[in-house]
């Protein structure tokens, strides 16, 4: 934790200016921990703006579906996010701004504002690269759709019987001893598969592309924004024979995906510097302090 | 005779004796080369051939020439062979679709030397009389399932099937399964009248080698591949004419000495190559 940060163990009014609070669609569902979690806190600041940062998405249709029907809205993916975009606003009412990690975020919430991640790219180690294919989403929880989970399962059945490939899945096959260890096993990984839907701007896809890797990613959440397929990183439909079929080329073509790999972390400098996402994080609580100080 | 060369094998490193690729790459080189042995640990070596196995710490520190040997495309089960390979002079394969592979990765010299055969080991062959009765397959037990597809045409001509395997599990469309041991093998094989080797189609059959040919081969045993040749092969002046054929054939190109000369050019051209850089 970088020095300039205390843990408290609890709120103090009087003592700060602004609060910064994480939210996401767990929190709409009073049986989920982070829920109860986000309500407490929140009760206790009420001296100080709010900003929230919403890493969600109104995508959760194993439990949504269920939550629209029970409101009487009907039972379908679209009415479960019209339930999550009713019961978000209402769960955020009287904060002073909603920060969101992706374009189609705010669209899909209908408000908020983005505040694209950013990283230092001298934290990020473009390593010689060993030929293999590797991936990095959530073992459980928001079920398959959200990080792709199905996608990601039914891809690799496909290479390993069509192809006679193995891919290896961080955090599952493959732990890392710490932060260092990752940095330098994601750094000389050849291409990085990314299958999420409803994950907004997952920041593992942008480690890759800082690390020089080869990006295969579904398009979702502002990919096809800033990836050109098969110039800095390649788009793939949600659709397995498509995903195993464009990650089987690339273990063919190394070289060209050492190209597409540098162009990658070129985007990645451009698109997701730190510099960007403290300007605009300033700018942003300059913004909320002035109004609140008016 | 003092040993400047030593194999690292698979079989060594993994304490599995009897892997069929360090025999065929290590173990029958090593019956024919006086300077070269399996490697023995502490012990100092001009020259270290990594067979199959990837043990970077060891190949930064070793000064001597270092050579990868490959008989997989081991780095699609996710291996890293990258950094090993840029820590390496030269790499050997045992097919030249997986050097063209390896090629892709790296500058280093990459250099087919295909699996071969010791005729010391196979010094007897096959006489041919009478109509087959029984064909045979051998290899791991995992790759049977390629026999699946000969079933029938088997049946139709009446063969008999012995399979020679490491019996996990034996393979239960056989008429026989026989466990694989050295000392067993040849009269075990020339115990039937052909060999069955169906094309492994499998996406990565284009890697593997045709050891199981030339070593049926070597025994005098024709190998069919497809029906045409099963149906071919029932007749024996058919067997024994194919079977001279490529008798020849091996003793003229599969003589693993070849692989030995082979090995030591690629280690004299990189001696070469080491002392210029130290000039």
């Amino acid at each position: 934790m970088p020095k300039h940060l205390n843990r408290v163990t609890h709120y103090e009014k009087g003592k700060y200016d602004l609060a910064i609070l994480h939210v996401d669609q767990q929190c709409l569902l009073s049986d989920l921990g982070k829920s109860v979690l986000f309500k407490e806190v929140r009760k206790q600041i009420t001296d100080i703006p709010i900003i929230v940062v919403n890493h969600g998405t109104p995508t959760y249709p194993e439990r949504f579906n269920q939550c629209a029907k029970e409101a009487g809205m009907g039972e379908s993916e679209q009415a479960g996010i019209e339930w999550a975009r009713k019961e978000m606003k209402k769960l955020l009412e009287g904060i002073d701004a909603m920060v969101v990690n992706s374009y189609q975020a705010a669209e899909e919430w209908g408000w908020g504002i983005p505040i694209i991640h950013g990283l230092d790219p001298d934290e990020w180690w473009d390593l010689p690269k060993e030929p293999r294919i590797v991936t990095f989403i959530s073992p459980g929880g928001m079920g398959n759709k959200y990080y792709g989970r199905l996608l990601f399962g039914e891809t690799r059945n496909i290479l390993r019987e069509k192809y006679g490939m193995e891919l290896v899945w961080i955090g599952e096959e493959k732990q890392c001893k710490d932060w260092d260890d990752y940095r330098d096993f994601l750094g000389r990984s050849l291409i990085y598969f990314n299958p999420t839907f409803g994950s907004p701007m997952p920041r593992t896809r942008t480690e890759s592309l800082m690390s020089g890797c080869c990006v295969v990613t579904t398009k979702y959440h502002d990919a096809d924004k800033f990836i050109k397929d098969g110039v800095n990183g390649f788009l793939i439909k949600n659709n397995p024979e498509d995903a195993a079929k464009r990650l089987a080329w690339c273990m063919e073509h190394y070289q060209k995906c050492i190209e597409i790999g540098k162009q990658g972390r070129k985007t990645a400098i451009e698109k997701f510097h730190i510099s960007r996402f403290k300007n605009e994080w300033m700018e942003l609580i300059n913004k909320v302090l002035t109004k609140n100080n008016e | 005779m003092n040993k400047t060369t030593a194999f690292l094998t698979f079989a060594k490193w993994h304490q599995r004796p009897g892997t069929g690729s360090s025999k065929i790459r290590a173990e029958w080189l090593i019956n024919h080369w006086s300077e070269a042995e399996v490697f023995v640990q502490g012990k100092e070596y001009k020259v270290i051939i990594f067979q199959k196995t990837y043990w970077l710490e060891y190949v930064k520190k070793f000064k001597g020439i270092k050579i990868l040997d490959l008989a997989d495309p081991d780095y699609l089960d996710t291996v890293p062979i990258k950094e090993i390979i840029d820590n390496c002079d030269a790499v050997t394969t045992s097919t030249e679709a997986l050097a063209e592979a390896i090629r892709q990765f790296t500058d280093k010299p990459v250099l087919c030397i295909p699996d071969r055969v010791d005729l010391d080991v196979y010094n007897v062959q096959k006489e041919h009389k009478g109509r087959a009765k029984k064909v045979c397959w051998f290899g791991y037990s995992h790759n049977a399932k390629l026999l699946d597809k000969v079933i029938l045409t088997l049946k139709k001509y009446n063969l008999k099937l012995k399979v020679i395997s490491n019996f996990r599990p034996p393979y239960q469309k056989a008429n026989e399964n026989v466990k694989f041991e050295e000392e067993t093998f040849n009269e075990n094989v020339l115990d039937c009248d052909f060999m069955v080797l169906p094309r492994d189609d499998r996406p990565r059959g284009k890697y593997k080698s045709n050891n199981k040919t030339i070593i049926s081969q070597a025994l005098g045993m024709p190998v069919a591949t497809n029906p045409q040749e099963v149906k071919r092969f029932l007749d024996p002046e058919e067997r024994k004419k194919e079977a001279e054929l490529r008798l020849k054939e091996v003793r003229e190109k599969w003589d693993v000495r070849l692989s030995v000369k082979s090995y030591q050019d690629l280690i004299n051209r990189r001696d070469k190559n080491k002392s210029n850089n130290r000039v």
